[in-house]
């Protein structure tokens, strides 16, 4: 619907543009005139172009006439003196000569308009290219869809639930913008959800794609499952390629507080290429078994990252902002993988990432089952008392400041009550009843001085 | 599916889906983005303003870009046809007024970094 409007007013705008054009072609006329006059006094100054005609043009009589009255630039054609010498059979042929200022056929020439030119071709070539993107864009996400549709079928009870009406043009799939689409998953053991979230190139943003040429980016796919309170033990782990390791152990509030060391991959039998992040050393035996192992070893490229965490606050929260309440966290396992588009088919590449959703399945299966040792159990207690504690503490001016101002507020408020009685008698008794509360509050305080003095 | 080949479904378990607040990003990098469409927004608001005011036919054009990137990176949602929409209508009406008031071809802005310099 957008994109027809869009279209429609390009549409207008050049329509717009060519009557500007059009208008300019008017203003100009007069000056075409008056540039006629100009060079008809100035004609023997312009070089003139000759144009060779048949001999016997000169018979018409028309033609007799035009010749009579250009008589005076003409007759040195006629005068026998001028071609003196001349053999007689090998007589000039007649010439005509124009004075060289063509009428231009436009009017106006364009030349002046390139910019103009070039910025609506700029204009077009973007919305061309918006078209063929957003469609690719489409086509790639309805076919990760197809691809995975009986496997998620055969393991939620509900995929995909569109909560707008007007997103149906990608099935179940729910079109956040041109290249992001996500799909939710509900009903199934273990687990309260799991939300897929396909981030595509921005295929359909021509600076988005001038800008990929520099730093080229991939099109991937996020899922983040949401686990039940009870199906998942306490722990932070994190496998990640680095580039996208050093990020995360930034970024992430969890992995930043509970495992912000990054150790190489090679020591887990996992591809060099990975970091591991891990809270509590005994999980990172158990989760990397052999056959996410095995999946990690094959796909090594399309693995971006395999987030675990029971302390989930998503990005890391600037220090200064005032939070007085420690962040709410989710049971999350997060998964991040590439898709490889080129040198395969779309069909090709969704097949492909396909084993990437077993892998999912896998570990959401085996995280509901792994628990972890006493002591291991006793660390993480110990790790996230720690933190608590660590928060308090730097929260600990802030929250008193926010608990007098409460106390001032509460106190403003009574005070309102009171004085917006109409009784003076109330008013009196409330102020004696006031002063003696602050009274008392001095009165321990100067009791302890002096013991302290004493 | 669970290897021992029990159904995993729970239908009764069914929870709906909860968009995110925004804000609140889940993946790393998310909360680029609507930053990023602000900057856009504004940007193309202030070019046609100048567009418009100053005859500056350069920014009428740049205000009438940054719309289509603002557009091409547009969220779909509920409000968005609105928000995306104003901007674009506000470009266009940016780019014809200098053209109706001044049909000559715009002025490159180099131009004047040559006649200042000179």
């Amino acid at each position: 619907m957008i994109m027809k409007l869009t279209f429609i007013l390009i549409h207008i705008l050049f329509i717009l543009t060519t009557v500007c054009a059009s208008q300019l072609d008017n203003d100009f006329a007069e000056f075409e005139d008056d540039e006629v006059t100009i060079s008809s006094s100035e004609q023997q100054s312009v070089p003139p172009v000759y144009v060779q005609e048949s001999p016997k043009v000169t018979t018409g009589s028309e033609e007799q006439e035009a010749i009579y009255e250009d008589q005076d630039s003409f007759d040195f054609f006629h005068d026998p003196e001028e071609f003196e010498g001349f053999p007689e059979d090998e007589k000039p042929e007649e010439l005509k000569f124009f004075t060289g200022n063509f009428p231009n056929a436009h009017g106006v020439s364009w030349d002046g308009y390139w910019l103009e030119i070039l910025m609506v071709a700029g204009l077009v070539v973007y919305f061309l290219n918006f078209g063929t993107g957003k469609s690719k864009n489409t086509k790639l996400a309805n076919t990760w869809f197809l691809t995975h549709k009986s496997l998620l079928e055969d393991n939620f009870s509900l995929v995909g639930d569109d909560t707008t009406v007007e997103n149906k043009e990608s099935g179940a799939l729910i079109k956040e913008s041109e290249n992001v689409f996500t799909l939710w998953c509900s009903g199934r053991v273990c687990c309260e959800g799991m939300l897929v979230e396909l981030k595509l190139i921005k295929r359909q943003d021509l600076v988005a794609i001038i800008a990929g040429m520099m730093r080229p980016t991939m099109d991937q796919i996020h899922v983040k499952v949401i686990m039940n309170k009870e199906d998942m033990d306490s722990f932070v782990f994190c496998v990640a390629s680095k580039k996208t390791a050093i990020h995360l152990s930034k970024e992430m509030a969890d992995i930043s507080m509970y495992c912000p060391e990054r150790r190489p991959g090679e020591k887990h039998n996992i591809p060099s290429n990975f970091n591991v992040m891990c809270e509590i050393s005994e999980t990172t035996s158990a989760i990397l078994d052999s056959k996410v192992t095995a999946v990690l070893n094959k796909y090594k490229d399309l693995v971006d990252y395999i987030h675990f965490s029971d302390q989930y606050t998503g990005v890391k929260q600037p220090e200064d902002n005032g939070q007085l309440k420690l962040p709410e966290t989710q049971k999350v396992l997060l998964f991040g993988f590439n898709i490889p588009v080129k040198g395969m088919t779309v069909n090709e590449a969704m097949e492909h990432v396909k084993p990437l959703m077993n892998m999912v399945l896998y570990c959401m299966d085996k995280i509901r089952r792994y628990r972890l040792s006493k002591e291991g159990k006793a660390r993480a207690d110990k790790n996230r008392q720690r933190v608590e504690e660590a928060f308090l503490k730097s929260t600990h001016v802030a929250r008193a400041e926010a608990a007098a101002a409460r106390r001032e507020e509460r106190k403003r408020l009574e005070k309102e009550k009171v004085m917006a009685d109409a009784d003076p008698e109330k008013q009196r008794r409330w102020e004696e009843k006031e002063q003696k509360r602050q009274a008392k509050k001095r009165a321990p305080k100067m009791k302890q001085l002096k013991v302290k003095a004493l | 599916m669970i290897p021992g080949n029990v159904d995993p479904r729970r239908p009764d378990k069914v929870q709906r889906y909860k968009p995110p607040a925004s804000g609140n990003g889940n993946a790393p990098g998310e909360d680029l983005t609507p930053d990023y469409m602000n900057i856009l927004g504004t940007l193309s608001m202030i070019f046609s303003m100048l567009g418009i005011t100053m005859r500056l036919k350069w920014c009428s054009w740049l205000s009438l870009y940054c719309c289509c990137i603002n557009f091409a990176n547009s969220r779909v949602s509920d409000d968005a046809g609105n928000q995306i929409f104003n901007p674009f209508v506000f470009g266009i009406i940016a780019v014809v007024m200098p053209y109706l008031q001044n049909p000559q071809p715009m002025t490159p802005p180099w131009n004047y970094l040559f006649a200042t310099s000179q």
